[in-house]
């Protein structure tokens, strides 16, 4: 099952940041990183490579404020447990929040958003790409229903992709 | 009627902690306990694999201080493959130096200006709506995007020096793969047009100021909050010398007597050894010349700057003589001096990185050596949270049979437990309810020893912190809960 990203709204021009996190050493908890290896080995257009900007890490953190500041979207790709099994991602605009969590160095998605806004004043328009997990071990590979979702989620934003090479062609 | 009070951070898949503390029928608390569950397995994963990969693979463990994990498992093969780590190459030497410090730099800078100084700025009873990043943004936005800027250093630091930005390879068993550039030097040593490692260096004063400030105006809660005796225990060069990245092991006493001093870390295990309790994965570690009930101890940025006799750069240098002299030329067993020994080793990383770069070293000579394969190797470095041990067990076929991991959070279990229970007795003795005070003042115990409790997956929808209150009964009859904000549409 296909899942279009509808809800992304995009301008000719408009710089685009697609930053995967996780552990690939806890299996499906790599997803959101074995989708940006993907993409780098996919993505050919010099047209692209001049908007498009493939990041990842294990997790975020302050200087990712920094790093978004400089995007008109971002696209986060995270594993997730809890989403809808039938569909093999889902996605949803993220909002900015100052709230710290608890005594850990790794930020959530709206501290992040919160401190961009709050330090340089920009609010890229911000999206979570869920792709539901299901193993979590001390493992480098992916359960089998992951890979799926991995595969489907890739296709998808493919496509987004060449709709953004092609408005950006002429 | 017997009460118990569940504090419970339900984090990640794993790595989550819970906190709870039981009353006696007058309200008084009897006993605080402190759970958390660490690397389940860690091990297992890597017997099997060949030694070469360890240095990698280990990095998986923990997304905090990947580095940290890289040079350790580096130096126990060391001296697997024959070369201990104090024979590898000047070049190696340095190069893992410079790596380490831009480590400990930049988690340093995290930890005080995002974590504990909205505790410090706004109290700890104060709002957690308030205390929080935003309050500290609103109180000191330059001093914000400095550290935002210093961590974006250290990282880059990380990133040129081992390779990649994760899962980095620049360490090796015997020594390192790659020089830093000239290039990637300069561009480091010059900074960009908005900060250069000067800058870099003086923004790591700013901040030791700003603490000191902070420490005249609020002196009693510093000296006094979650404060008791103990040991401590760290890594000094032979001279006495603060040395993060390698040295003996040298442990001290709450008056700083010595209790071990010279000690080959090869050798850790006949100090130190390891008890198991059965309500938490993870153990407590003690030196074993006092046995558990006295030989546990603390380690970390307090440790360090309680058992070092001096500090190699001078500007670090001068912040610990004065630090020394305000615990009158001894050592302190202030907890929350901790943030004031980490804002000092930041210093220290600092212009340490600043040194490091202007050696020739760095950019030339030779990368590995090689020796006679030894079988077995310890590798010990000081992480941002204290020491770190690993330690291997390599078959004639070059596979791991066995690895042990001792990491700085287990060293500080005993710590953390008696700082959560000074809290615990302060504010829950006599009170029949949880006020949210309770919550903040833990944490703020807790953060102190910056624990590293995110070592493991951390898949979206999962980080709440609950508190729950149970009856003699073990009935529910109060419960708080701070959700973390996921920033997902409500």
């Amino acid at each position: 099952m296909r899942k279009r990203l509808a809800p992304i709204e995009y301008k000719s021009g408009e710089k685009v940041l697609i930053y995967g996190i996780g552990n690939v050493g806890r299996q499906d908890d790599g997803l959101g990183i074995r989708l940006v290896e993907k993409l780098e080995e996919k993505i050919e257009s010099s047209i692209l490579e001049s908007l498009l900007c493939l990041e990842y890490n294990y997790q975020l953190s302050i200087e990712d404020a920094l790093l978004i500041s400089e995007f008109d979207v971002v696209l986060f790709v995270d594993a997730a447990r809890e989403v809808n099994p039938c569909a093999p991602f889902s996605l949803r605009p993220l909002r900015a929040s100052g709230e710290l969590a608890f005594t850990t160095h790794a930020m959530s998605f709206s501290s992040v958003l919160s401190l961009c806004e709050e330090l340089y004043a920009r609010k890229p328009r911000t999206f979570l790409i869920a792709i539901p997990g299901y193993e979590w071990e001390i493992a480098e590979n992916l359960s089998h229903g992951a890979g799926k979702n991995l595969d489907s989620t890739l296709e998808s934003l493919s496509e987004v992709l060449a709709e953004v090479e092609c408005m950006n062609s002429h | 009627m017997k009460r118990k009070i569940t504090i419970e951070p339900v984090t990640r898949v794993e790595g989550h902690g819970k906190i709870t503390i039981k009353l006696d029928e007058n309200d008084q608390v009897t006993q605080t306990r402190l759970h958390i569950v660490e690397f389940r397995g860690f091990e297992r994963f890597v017997q099997g694999r060949t030694y070469w990969e360890a240095p990698v693979l280990v990095q998986r463990l923990c997304g905090i201080c990947p580095v940290s994990h890289h040079l350790a498992a580096s130096k126990a093969m060391d001296h697997v493959v024959g070369v201990p780590s104090r024979n590898v190459t000047a070049t190696a030497d340095k190069t893992r130096r410079l790596m380490h410090y831009g480590q400990i730099l930049q988690s340093h800078v995290v930890h005080f200006f995002y974590l504990a100084c909205p505790d410090l700025l706004f109290g700890v009873e104060s709002d957690p709506l308030t205390r929080n990043i935003s309050g500290v943004i609103q109180a000191f936005p330059e001093l914000a995007k400095k550290a935002v800027l210093m961590r974006k250093f250290g990282q880059e630091v990380i990133r040129l020096t081992a390779g990649k930005k994760i899962h980095g390879t620049g360490s090796v068993p015997g020594g390192i793969n790659k020089h830093l550039t000239k290039l990637e030097g300069d561009s480091l040593l010059k900074g960009t047009p908005d900060f250069d490692i000067d800058v870099i260096v003086g923004w790591a004063q700013e901040g030791v100021s700003l603490f000191k400030d902070y420490h005249r105006k609020n002196a009693k809660f510093i000296d006094e909050f979650a404060a008791f005796p103990s040991n401590y225990m760290s890594l000094v060069r032979e001279d006495g010398a603060m040395d993060l990245y390698h040295g003996v092991l040298r442990a001290v006493d709450h008056d700083g007597k010595k209790i071990f001093d010279q000690v080959d870390y090869q050798e850790y295990a006949e100090h130190i050894a390891e008890e198991i309790e059965n309500w938490t994965y993870m153990k407590f570690p003690y030196f074993k010349a006092l046995g558990r009930e006295k030989g546990w101890y603390r380690v970390g940025p307090l440790a360090r700057l309680n058992t070092c006799d001096f500090i190699t750069t001078p500007l670090a240098q001068k912040e610990f003589e004065e630090y020394r002299a305000y615990s009158h030329g001894k050592i302190t067993n202030s907890t929350m001096h901790t943030h004031w020994a980490r804002l000092i080793e930041a210093l220290h990383a600092a212009e340490t990185i600043r040194d490091l770069l202007k050696e020739p070293d760095l950019y030339e000579g030779e990368l590995v050596k090689k020796g006679k394969h030894t079988g077995s190797g310890v590798g010990v470095i000081e992480a941002p949270r204290g020491t770190l041990f690993h330690q291997y067990e390599v078959n004639e076929n070059d596979i791991i049979t066995k690895c042990t991991l001792l990491v700085s959070t287990t060293s500080n279990n005993e710590g953390m437990n008696r700082s959560v229970g000074w809290v615990a007795d302060k504010l829950i003795s006599g009170k029949r309810e949880i006020p949210e005070g309770v919550l903040n003042q833990v944490e703020v115990a807790l953060r102190a020893y910056d624990p590293c409790l995110s070592c493991a997956t951390h898949a979206v929808g999962q980080m709440p912190l609950e508190v729950t209150l149970f009856d003699h009964q073990n009935l529910l009859i109060d419960r708080a809960v701070k959700n973390a904000d996921l920033g997902l549409p409500l």
